[in-house]
């Protein structure tokens, strides 16, 4: 029998002021695997996630997390316990050091926070564990909110754009730690313009063009697609 | 407690923590003066205007009094209700906003403190209303009765507290959203309608007339709430407005913590949104432009371009290029504010008793400087926009002093012509006597310079160094305000105590007053150019 999937999304739309901008988008995920949401500037990649994440409410549809469904009108902080959403920019409370946001994410996860210094070594902004990110550079912010991400014991990771502004050294230890992640049981789901990576790290891939799915399967196929396309 | 609960009182207080530390004494020296600044001037001017002036129209007024009382309590009850659709009264910091709503932390732990605050805030400005009841009511009726102090003290809390929930209810309900909406439109209406009627009501009658038909438009004054100050007694309704709103407090909080898991992190997030983007916008409009310290440039596409001046040299380009750059703001609806800003000083000038005293002297003078340094901030765009650019002005080669010049000269230009529209209008409305054009047009040009080199000083006011005492940096951050005031102070000084003199024959000061507000108008110009000019260097 199949193992029930980590994350389920059925016929998820998002409308603004009586306009659909995404949708609708069915997808399963299993626990261990990638999705890669590809799509231009604007094609709904973000409220994609946004929605997944519970940021947006969407108009129609479900989202599951293992047992828990997301339902916006109830406050269900069991269900954003299984989510790591990093948006496509960093969040960071501007006055607050790094160890300072470990250990609250780390209180709101309720794990230990020691493993953010090990982390963010690896990522390889460790000497600025002490220091506050209003003064950080894009590629750092980015940095530290993957760090921040990583240390939450969730079921699901929802990345925005998770290459942007890392260096090669920086890439390679974010897929170094998705995989590490998704090996313990994590699916998570990136959204990327980075379409000459998707091979190397998803599983599967989803292409949208105006909120809508127009291809969807295996990655080298979305993606020889798209070429075609473009 | 919650986990999750407690994670989110530690994040507030530790960012609270951080801000106060983050905040240097200038700041907090620069936020007493401008609290003192907004709170003194119009205590000032209402202070000058509070004693009794028994008479028909005074009685008049007092009769409506409750009604308006009345209807403002009404006005608060709907408007903040209307307000919600939109904004609320539960609004999350930004970055609060956007982190811990995604984080598993319980919603009602974000959004009951905020509610709280909202609560502290309505109730802060409750006691300032009760505080004005009360003056008003010791003021007209000596030692009021207990139950008008009742009456003062009592109902503007609770209407507070009720506005703020009903408010809540509003933010986080559809159906009250869309009620709440309606109820706003109906109040605009109606407030539109009895304006409409009350200004007919004056233009056939007069004052006190129009204010005696619309006291008897509602129920015996009284009988309202408010009616202490009118009749001297309070309202017999009062303990029961009081009752009911007291009543309403129970359900209405259940209801608020009830519903305080219900509000959803993309309504939440949109309101944050929408209050930062509105606190940015007074920010920069508003404290601003009253302190005449730097507006960031807020600028519209050019739909026409000046030509640039067909003669060679230095000058011309110039003039052309900061031609251009005042082209960038609206010219006209400048103008505009210039001349009735203008128009409306001559015209209380021309109306103020003189020889009073000196405090009542130099506060018409703030009062009138504070309208005209809102208008000078809207004429500093040539030179912010170099200072701005610093690299590509300074690359012109001409002496700074000279770009600074030319950029204050055209200003000052544009600000004229607003001043001369005032002037003009002034006479041609009776309000001033046109045998005076040409010593008011000599002292609009002064004005003129002031208001130009003012906001040149105003926009490159903002950047104290951190070297600076705090004393000297506010005087820094306001110099254009201040250069503003004591242009306006001086001259109002000069032609008010020109009846002072015991000589029949009032000697005519206007001239002097005239000369006076140039020579402060052409040191700000002076101490503009040289700022502006280093500035340029530094930046380049």
């Amino acid at each position: 029998m199949a193992s029930p999937p980590a994350l389920a999304v059925n016929g998820l739309c998002k409308d603004y002021d009586g306009r659909r901008v995404l949708g609708p988008i069915s997808f399963k995920l299993q626990p261990g695997k990638v999705l890669a949401v590809l799509g231009h500037n604007g094609s709904g990649k973000s409220t994609t996630l946004a929605a997944i994440a519970g940021v947006l409410d969407p108009s129609e549809g479900t989202v599951t997390i293992g047992e828990l469904q997301l339902v916006p009108a109830i406050d269900q902080p069991e269900y954003r316990r299984q989510v790591a959403y990093v948006p496509d920019e960093p969040l960071l409370f501007p006055d607050m050091t790094l160890r300072q946001h470990g250990r609250f994410v780390a209180g709101a996860w309720g794990v230990e926070g020691d493993r953010l210094e090990e982390l963010l070594e690896r990522l390889g902004i460790g000497h600025v564990i002490d220091e506050v990110p209003a003064t950080f550079s894009r590629g750092m912010r980015q940095k530290a909110g993957l760090a921040l991400a990583f240390l939450r014991p969730a079921q699901v990771l929802l990345i925005d754009e998770p290459f942007s502004g890392l260096d090669d050294a920086g890439r390679a230890a974010f897929l170094g730690l998705l995989k590490q992640s998704c090996e313990a049981g994590a699916a998570a789901v990136i959204a990327t313009h980075a379409r000459a990576r998707v091979e190397h790290f998803a599983d599967r891939a989803l292409r949208l063009e105006d909120g809508t799915v127009v291809a969807q399967g295996r990655p080298r196929d979305v993606v020889t697609r798209t070429d075609d396309d473009t | 407690m919650n986990q999750g609960a407690r994670v989110a009182r530690e994040v507030r207080r530790t960012r609270g923590r951080a801000r106060r530390e983050r905040q240097s004494l200038g700041d907090a020296l620069y936020v007493i003066y401008v609290t003192v600044l907004v709170g003194l001037y119009p205590l000032a001017v209402l202070g000058s205007r509070a004693a009794p002036r028994p008479g028909e129209l005074r009685s008049a007024a007092a009769e409506v009094e409750p009604l308006l009382l009345l209807a403002i309590a009404g006005s608060v009850l709907v408007g903040r209700a209307a307000a919600a659709v939109r904004g609320g009264p539960v609004v999350l910091p930004p970055e609060d906003a956007r982190l811990l709503l995604t984080w598993p932390v319980p919603r009602r732990s974000l959004v009951l403190p905020a509610l709280i605050a909202a609560l502290s805030r309505a109730l802060a400005g409750a006691l300032l209303v009760s505080a004005v009841l009360v003056y008003l009511d010791v003021r007209d009726l000596g030692a009021p009765a207990k139950a008008v102090l009742r009456d003062d003290l009592l109902l503007p809390g609770l209407l507070a507290v009720v506005a703020v929930l009903v408010a809540w209810l509003v933010q986080v309900s559809p159906v009250l959203a869309r009620i709440a909406r309606l109820c706003g439109a109906l109040l605009a209406l109606s407030a539109l309608v009895t304006l409409c009627w009350t200004a007919r009501q004056i233009a056939l009658h007069g004052f006190t007339a129009a204010l005696g038909d619309l006291s008897r438009l509602g129920p015996s004054p009284a009988n309202l709430p408010f009616s202490g100050a009118a009749v001297g007694v309070a309202s017999p309704h009062g303990p029961l407005v009081a009752a009911v709103l007291a009543a309403l407090i129970a359900p209405l909080g259940l209801l608020s913590v009830r519903a305080a898991g219900r509000a959803t992190p993309e309504q939440l997030l949109s309101r944050s949104r929408r209050a930062d983007v509105t606190r940015t916008g007074l920010k920069l409009g508003f404290t601003s432009s009253v302190y005449l310290t730097r507006t960031e440039p807020m600028r519209r596409a050019r739909h026409r371009r000046l030509a640039l001046p067909q003669r060679p040299g230095p000058v011309p380009a110039l003039l052309g290029k900061a031609f251009v750059q005042e082209q960038g703001a609206p010219v006209l609806p400048r103008v505009l504010a210039c001349a009735a800003v203008t128009g409306s000083v001559l015209a209380a000038a021309a109306r103020v008793t003189p020889g009073r005293s000196l405090a009542s002297t130099v506060v018409w003078a703030i009062v009138a400087a504070i309208a005209l340094a809102v208008v000078a901030t809207r004429f500093a765009d040539p030179v912010r926009l170099d200072v701005d650019r610093a690299p590509l002005a300074a690359a012109i080669p001409v002496r700074h002093a000279l770009l600074a010049r030319v950029d204050i000269a055209v200003s000052t230009g544009v600000a004229f012509a607003g001043v001369v529209v005032g002037v003009l209008g002034a006479v041609a409305l009776g309000l001033v006597p046109g045998g005076r054009l040409p010593e008011l047009l000599f002292a609009g040009l002064g004005l003129a310079l002031l208001l130009a080199a003012a906001g040149a000083l105003g926009a490159l006011s903002d950047d104290p160094s951190p070297f600076l005492p705090p004393w000297l940096a506010i005087g820094y951050r306001t110099s254009g305000f201040i250069a503003v005031t004591l242009g306006c102070a001086v001259a109002a000084v000069l032609l008010r105590y020109q009846s002072l003199t015991p000589s029949p024959v009032q000697p005519d000061r206007l001239p002097q007053a005239a000369l006076l507000l140039a020579g402060t108008a052409l040191i700000a110009v002076a101490l503009a150019t040289v700022r502006a000019a280093k500035a340029l260097t530094r930046g380049r």
